[in-house]
């Protein structure tokens, strides 16, 4: 898997375990606020996503980003660069 | 990249803060920060307004702490306490008694002997510079004459200074404008632990063994007139330590460079002391060591055709406000004897800083000190400011006494 297919597949069970909802009904074309997720939420994921990829993770990414989709595209991005 | 919005806040770094804070006045004056998230509020009149108002109160940090351990099983209690003891984030009326409680004890360390003792210190501490041929006017000045003024209140042992030092700087980056990791919180939570109990066990010693210091006087003064747990009155001593320490010594480093960089200033102060208040107060405008305040209202304003809802935070940058052209002519130059308005460095309204007057006396020693030794200069080697952006601050200012002069 590419660090992308990772990360998205990361962010949707993370989401799916987070609002208690199957993986394949989270539509990652949607905001962290969609999904009635705020700041405190942003920090959590950001703590979740660095002790899984083990890479620095600034929270506000997800207030950034207009979607999980683009959120994923830039974050695979920057790693494929570092690494 | 498809970010949402270009933030000019992300962007802004030390060096660049000067150009930063003009394009946000010039351009986005009001605006909803979506990476903080909060509203960002950068010109003078509207920042002194959102300060003056009667109605802005703090926005208390331990809110979204306490929803992180909630939500994501973190213990940061800590920290938390920490936070929500500190008086000015409380709201009235609790903050109103707190605070008239601590000025008090602000005005106790002020004493007759403070200035004495302070120009002996200073005198000290430029002495061992001279003999040794170079001094670091951070630690070796600045942030060694605020200490001395607070660890000397307190009776605090001379070995624990540094260690404390480094503690509160490293807990005062909570207070910086980007969302924290949950690795930096948890370092946070263990600085905000040991600092804590080692005003507890300072407190509880007192308690005991009443001395003459600064501890004893601030138990009596709470028991006196407002009842607070000792591990309250801890807290309230250590918030006072944070408040004395980090900012005054930023402030009395900042002093000190900028008479270095401006020999012609330090001559025409050297020749007429009068004009050292406004100087301090001028060089404090440019380097406002708190750059920025939190506040919120309880009801919705509009500000700069911008809708402020009631109970959004709002980034008030006091920095920003500092040198805005719109109230001070030619702001980002010393001017001695501006008749414009109150510079926003120790902010205004019911939260204003209760240091003011006490932070102001010891820059204005530190610098009256400094402009005795016309051997002092700037060595050479650049001066190293924070990266921090919410504080602004040297970490080193190297000096040398040369010889002639």
């Amino acid at each position: 898997m590419t660090h992308e297919e990772q990360l998205r597949d990361w962010v949707r069970q993370h989401l799916a375990q987070l609002l208690d909802v199957a993986p394949e009904s989270i539509a990652l074309d949607r905001t962290l606020a969609d999904y009635g997720l705020d700041s405190v939420d942003a920090v959590l994921m950001a703590g979740e996503l660095e002790g899984a990829f083990k890479m620095e993770i600034d929270p506000a990414l997800f207030l950034r980003f207009e979607t999980f989709e683009a959120m994923v595209v830039g974050l695979a991005s920057a790693m494929n660069s570092g690494s | 990249m498809s970010a949402l919005t270009t933030d000019p806040l992300e962007e802004l770094k030390r060096c660049n803060r000067i150009a930063t804070y003009a394009d946000l006045r010039d351009r986005l004056p009001v605006y909803w920060s979506s990476v903080r998230p909060a509203w960002i509020v950068s010109r003078y009149a509207d920042v002194n307004g959102i300060l003056r108002n009667p109605q802005s109160v703090a926005v208390e940090p331990a809110k979204s702490l306490r929803l992180l351990g909630q939500r994501g099983g973190i213990d940061l209690s800590s920290l938390q306490r920490f936070l929500s003891s500190m008086s000015f984030f409380t709201h009235p009326p609790t903050h109103d008694a707190l605070r008239r409680v601590l000025a008090q004890a602000v005005a106790a360390i002020r004493g007759p002997t403070l200035q004495t003792s302070l120009e002996r210190y200073a005198d000290q501490l430029l002495d061992a510079g001279l003999r040794k041929g170079s001094i670091d006017l951070v630690d070796g000045y600045g942030k060694a004459l605020a200490l001395s003024v607070i660890g000397g209140y307190f009776g605090i042992a001379e070995s624990d200074i540094s260690r404390l030092s480094a503690l509160i700087w490293e807990l005062m980056e909570v207070f910086e404008f980007t969302l924290p990791t949950v690795k930096n919180l948890l370092r946070f939570n263990d600085c905000a632990h040991e600092l804590t109990e080692y005003f507890a066990r300072l407190v509880a010693a007192r308690r005991l063994n009443p001395t003459p210091d600064g501890i004893s006087t601030i138990i009596r003064l709470f028991d006196n007139q407002l009842r607070q747990s000792d591990e309250e009155v801890a807290q309230h001593c250590l918030t006072l330590f944070i408040a004395a320490e980090a900012t005054t010594g930023a402030g009395i480093s900042a002093a000190a460079l900028e008479l270095l960089e401006r020999p012609e200033l330090s001559a025409k102060l050297r020749t007429n002391m009068s004009l050292l208040p406004s100087a301090v107060q001028e060089i404090m405008r440019l380097h406002s060591p708190v750059q920025c305040v939190l506040r919120q209202l309880p009801a919705d304003l509009t500000v700069a055709d911008q809708t402020i809802r009631a109970g959004d935070s709002i980034v008030l940058m006091l920095g920003a406000a500092n040198r805005d052209p719109r109230a001070f002519t030619d702001p980002d130059n010393i001017v001695l004897g501006r008749a414009e308005p109150k510079p926003l460095t120790f902010a205004a309204g019911a939260y204003a800083c209760i240091g003011m007057q006490l932070a102001t006396l010891e820059v204005e020693i530190g610098v009256r000190k400094l402009l005795d030794r016309r051997s002092l200069r700037l060595s050479g080697e650049p001066p190293v400011w924070s990266s921090r952006r919410s504080f602004e601050s040297l970490e080193r200012v190297p000096a040398v006494f040369v010889q002639g002069a």
